[in-house]
């Protein structure tokens, strides 16, 4: 049986992980490769290097850690950030990225998605979205852009059912509302998106309990589960989580 | 020396990085020649099937892989490299008739079903880390006997179930009586943790000292034929060939080089196999 994966992410900047709360108030937490060994070590399942600054000139520096990164772990890994056009995911794939994860560009222009999905095939691309709830709603999410910035007035779990519609591989669903908040995934958005869509639905978001992973795969009905500073920092082991997923009798890789 | 085809196709050198970690010479080459004079192949996987294929024809490497592979040269094809092993493959076809691949084995390169035998829709591309289960006796697609192949067409029907429980179906000749409590059993470990260990050694030397049941990272959305040729099985909407051998020639489903400790010991295995061939 396919197993549900566990996925430290690493917000990366300037070839640093740093962890950003709701965004903002950076800390930093090493270097990304020397991380995901240790993940590895763990049993991570695979790993994400996010690039929060993502401008032109720092595009080199990703290339360069994706590089590293294919020739010193063995297991795979996503690179996601500010990636425009078909042309910038060629670079992060020829350097050897597994799949790479695309938010704002595909909002701008969802036919990126057909073309690196046609380019590089479908489980290469993820696409992210920032999801946050419509105030007064249950169960409305509106989608964000920009690293969170900018409302788009997209149905959240329409533009999701769209991405894969177009060819996207796997959704990856950060709930705003709960990022940093440490008071776990927001179960019924990524539920929604997860009955919704026949891709895998990676949930992010709200972790700062051993709990919270095993209620987004059950609650949540996620594929796999995303966290980053409750790791980082070593409040958590992926063992201990993966354990805790185990004793919920959730299928895992130990 | 062995040579890791390049093919244009993006990251090779996780792939290559493997072998050199286990101790092999290790050379990354498009050229036909190389591929020639190379004491093992390994191709591996990124891209589709018709896109890739063609780019291996225009460069000459299609002919020199069948003539080593028809030396007896160890082979090992990662993923797509694994499709590429087939007749054919419709993979990007689009209507047309599938594309022809090395045609090492018979069989054609099909897209994996979205939903299981009684309608269960599952997830596709089939990502992560899934069990792999070994056939008995499976070395060069002997052993293979139509109890197997029953075994697993029950197993296709549970939809979805432990890998283990395919081995152990797949390898008595399961009859319907016995699917039955399996699936009764499969039922009360719904719920159970999937703590497999390696508890048991193929006979082949790809899955040397690699346990049944034990997890590789696979990602895709094809799959291979079933074949004489296939040495283990994996299951997601289906049960589907994941590892293959046809003499020295060997096939995987899965990404060894992206499976941690497990798949280092595969590739590990596929650089002494080369050795002493």
């Amino acid at each position: 049986m396919l197993a549900k994966r566990v996925i430290p992410c690493m917000d990366v900047r300037d070839g640093r992980v740093v962890k950003g709360v709701n965004f903002v108030n950076l800390r930093d937490a090493g270097d990304p490769i020397e991380l995901a060994q240790r993940y590895d070590d763990e049993r991570a399942d695979e790993v994400i290097f996010l690039d929060i600054t993502a401008t032109s000139d720092d595009r080199a520096t990703t290339v360069d850690l994706a590089s590293r990164a294919s020739e010193q772990l063995r297991l795979p890994y996503t690179v996601g950030g500010g990636f425009r056009s078909v042309a910038d995911i060629q670079r992060m794939i020829a350097a050897g990225a597994d799949k790479v994860s695309v938010n704002s560009a595909a909002v701008k222009d969802p036919a990126l998605i057909t073309q690196a999905a046609h380019a590089f095939g479908t489980q290469a691309i993820i696409v992210a979205i920032d999801a946050k709830r419509v105030s007064g709603s249950v169960n409305k999410w509106e989608v964000y852009v920009s690293g969170g910035r900018t409302a788009t007035g997209m149905d959240a779990v329409a533009w999701a059912c769209e991405a894969a519609r177009r060819g996207a591989g796997e959704i990856l669903l950060t709930s705003m509302d709960r990022d940093g908040s440490r008071e776990g995934f927001d179960c019924a958005l990524t539920r929604a998106v997860a009955r919704a869509v026949d891709i895998p639905v990676i949930a992010s978001g709200g972790v700062g309990r051993l709990e919270h992973f095993a209620q987004g795969i059950l609650e949540g009905e996620a594929d796999a589960v995303l966290a980053a500073s409750v790791f980082h920092f070593g409040e958590l082991t992926i063992r201990q989580v993966k354990e805790d997923m185990a004793r919920h009798g959730i299928p895992v890789r130990l | 020396m062995i040579v890791v085809v390049d093919y244009q196709k993006g990251n090779i050198r996780s792939v290559a990085r493997g072998l050199e970690a286990a101790g092999a010479q290790v050379v990354v080459s498009q050229d036909a020649d190389a591929i020639a004079r190379a004491d093992a192949i390994v191709l591996p996987g990124v891209g589709a099937f018709a896109d890739a294929m063609q780019t291996i024809t225009e460069l000459g490497q299609d002919d020199a892989m069948r003539e080593a592979v028809g030396r007896g040269v160890p082979f090992l094809g990662i993923c797509l490299g694994l499709h590429l092993m087939f007749a054919a493959g419709d993979e990007h076809a689009e209507g047309n008739a599938p594309t022809p691949g090395l045609g090492l084995i018979p069989g054609i390169v099909r897209h994996m079903p979205r939903t299981g035998t009684e309608g269960t829709p599952y997830k596709i591309p089939h990502v992560g880390w899934n069990t792999v289960c070994l056939l008995e006796g499976g070395s060069g697609g002997v052993g293979r006997s139509d109890g197997a192949a029953t075994g697993e067409s029950e197993g296709a029907a549970i939809g979805g179930s432990e890998g283990v429980h395919q081995a152990s179906s797949a390898r008595a000749g399961m009859s319907s009586g016995h699917s039955e409590r399996a699936r009764t059993a499969e039922r009360l470990d719904a719920f159970a943790p999937t703590l497999t260990s390696p508890h048991e050694s193929a006979a082949c030397p790809l899955f040397d000292g690699i346990g049944s049941g034990e997890h590789f990272y696979f990602t895709h959305s094809y799959i291979a034929p079933e074949s004489d040729a296939t040495i283990a099985t994996t299951t997601h909407s289906v049960t589907f060939p994941c590892a293959v051998q046809q003499g020295a020639a060997f096939g995987v489903q899965f990404h060894p080089e992206k499976s941690s400790d497990a798949g280092q010991r595969l590739l590990a295995n596929f650089v002494r196999f080369a050795r002493k061939a």
